[in-house]
């Protein structure tokens, strides 16, 4: 009997958490843009900012690299690490999109269908191992849901490696290391891998508000407005 | 008056009010059964309290509990109704999941029950109370419970009195079934202590509703207000 008391222990305690941190009008206004023509602006924006976040980070780092050619090696190190904190102001912003993304699949009737990460588009080895792991995994999900979640899933985790790999690269370019012209190939492979990362965050936020497009727009505004 | 009085009187106010607000507001189209619910809530109340010599007897509390269980998943089922009906893949999940929850409550309280002879020093409708009740008890915290799962994990709307009845309800009942596991396994003697214990849990919960019901409609919120979170999160 004690058994069935525990039980509802949990799930009381667990409602009342999660119902108090739960903001209504948060919800209400996210269901509300979705479902109304503000939302293709708002993919707009995120593209431009993203877009513009990633050509500053580019800019930076072909600038290191021509700096490098030329010879001035201390310029171009010092290039290199303002270039990793661009990316480091951008990648926890892909993660915290890619987070809402996920939390807003749950919020679509039907998903369109995503295809997963290709291994051939990156230059990491780490990072074409958890495409290879998208495409297997992939094919034993059912649902559009839960293959868009994957493939969010393995976004994040990918943005968390590259980041990873190119802070501990800048780390040994600045720090004048051994083999650090190796590093620099290796910071040149981070950066291309970022901009596939990138595009196809992109890409699948447009699956998304492609699959709340389709929602049933009227009766859920309806009962919104209840 | 004695406490218990008290507590009945406080008890049946409230609940005249919850219902008051919900008529008043022009809430009952919100959820419909949740007017026959407090409805019953206030005129069994009232009628131990104004003949207690003829309604507080045992056969009319099982009674007026077995509607009230009746009611009470008539609310689980329509709050489900009114805030999936517009989402189809939220709406399948909680119909198979409802389904379970439904079919484990009907196991346990038809199957684990036992032996339903009352114990020495234990009233007839002892066992039906203590052992039968509280299993029905659990079923509606677990149904509740997973709609309002189900609610945060897909993230739907739901009407600030439907979120109230759900909220409001589950540690009500929560209380309710341990202060009748109580007398279940300490014995009828504590029946007095846990009485008040549920029963004032139970006012509680009645206030909480009737400022639900007798709060105004917000404006419903429009787009142009603050960022939402998609845009946020790009930074």
């Amino acid at each position: 009997m004690w058994w069935m008391i525990g039980a509802s222990v949990l799930s009381c305690l667990a409602i009342l958490f999660l119902f108090g941190r739960r903001n209504e009008r948060a919800v209400r206004r996210d269901w509300q843009l979705l479902l109304s023509p503000r939302g293709d602006k708002v993919y707009r924006t995120i593209e431009g900012r993203v877009e513009s976040e990633m050509a500053l980070a580019n800019l930076t780092y072909d600038e290191a690299f021509a700096v490098r050619e030329i010879g001035s090696v201390d310029e171009a190190k010092h290039l290199l690490d303002v270039g990793y904190r661009v990316i480091e102001r951008f990648s926890p912003n892909m993660l915290h999109l890619l987070a809402t993304m996920a939390k807003f699949s749950r919020m679509v009737s039907a998903m369109a269908p995503v295809t997963p990460l290709r291994p051939r588009d990156f230059r990491l080895t780490e990072l074409a191992s958890l495409a290879y792991l998208n495409g297997l995994i992939h094919r034993f999900l059912v649902s559009t849901a839960e293959r868009f979640r994957l493939r969010v899933y393995i976004l994040g985790q990918s943005f968390g490696l590259a980041t990873r790999a190119l802070l501990r690269s800048t780390q040994r370019i600045v720090g004048g290391e051994p083999e650090a012209e190796r590093e620099w190939d290796q910071v040149d492979a981070v950066r291309q891998d970022f901009d596939t990362l990138t595009r196809d965050s992109l890409d699948t936020l447009r699956v998304l508000l492609t699959s709340l497009a389709a929602e049933r727009r009227d009766e859920v505004l309806g009962q919104l407005e209840d | 008056m004695s406490l218990q009085e008290v507590i009945a009187v406080a008890g049946t106010a409230v609940a005249f009010l919850a219902l008051a607000g919900v008529v008043v507001r022009r809430r009952m189209g919100v959820c419909w059964t949740f007017v026959p619910y407090l409805g019953v809530v206030v005129v069994t109340d009232l009628l131990v309290l104004l003949w207690p010599e003829h309604f507080y007897r045992q056969w009319f509390w099982f009674g007026s509990q077995l509607v009230i269980n009746i009611l009470r998943f008539a609310v689980a089922l329509e709050l489900t109704y009114r805030t999936f009906r517009a989402f189809p893949s939220a709406r399948a999940t909680a119909r198979g999941v409802l389904l379970v929850v439904l079919l484990i409550t009907l196991v346990i309280v038809f199957g684990g029950t036992g032996n339903l002879e009352p114990p020495e020093g234990a009233p007839a409708l002892g066992p039906l109370i203590s052992r039968v009740q509280p299993r029905v008890v659990n079923g509606a915290i677990w149904l509740l419970s997973a709609i309002a799962g189900l609610i945060l994990w897909y993230r739907l709307p739901v009407h600030p009195l439907h979120k109230a009845i759900l909220v409001g309800y589950v540690p009500y009942l929560l209380i309710f079934a341990v202060s009748l596991n109580l007398i279940e396994s300490q014995g009828w003697d504590i029946r007095t202590q846990v009485n008040y214990l549920h029963t004032s849990a139970f006012v509680a919960v009645l206030a909480y509703w009737a400022v639900a019901a007798w709060r105004r409609a917000e404006v419903p919120a429009r787009a142009p207000e603050p960022e939402p979170s998609l845009e946020q999160a790009s930074g």
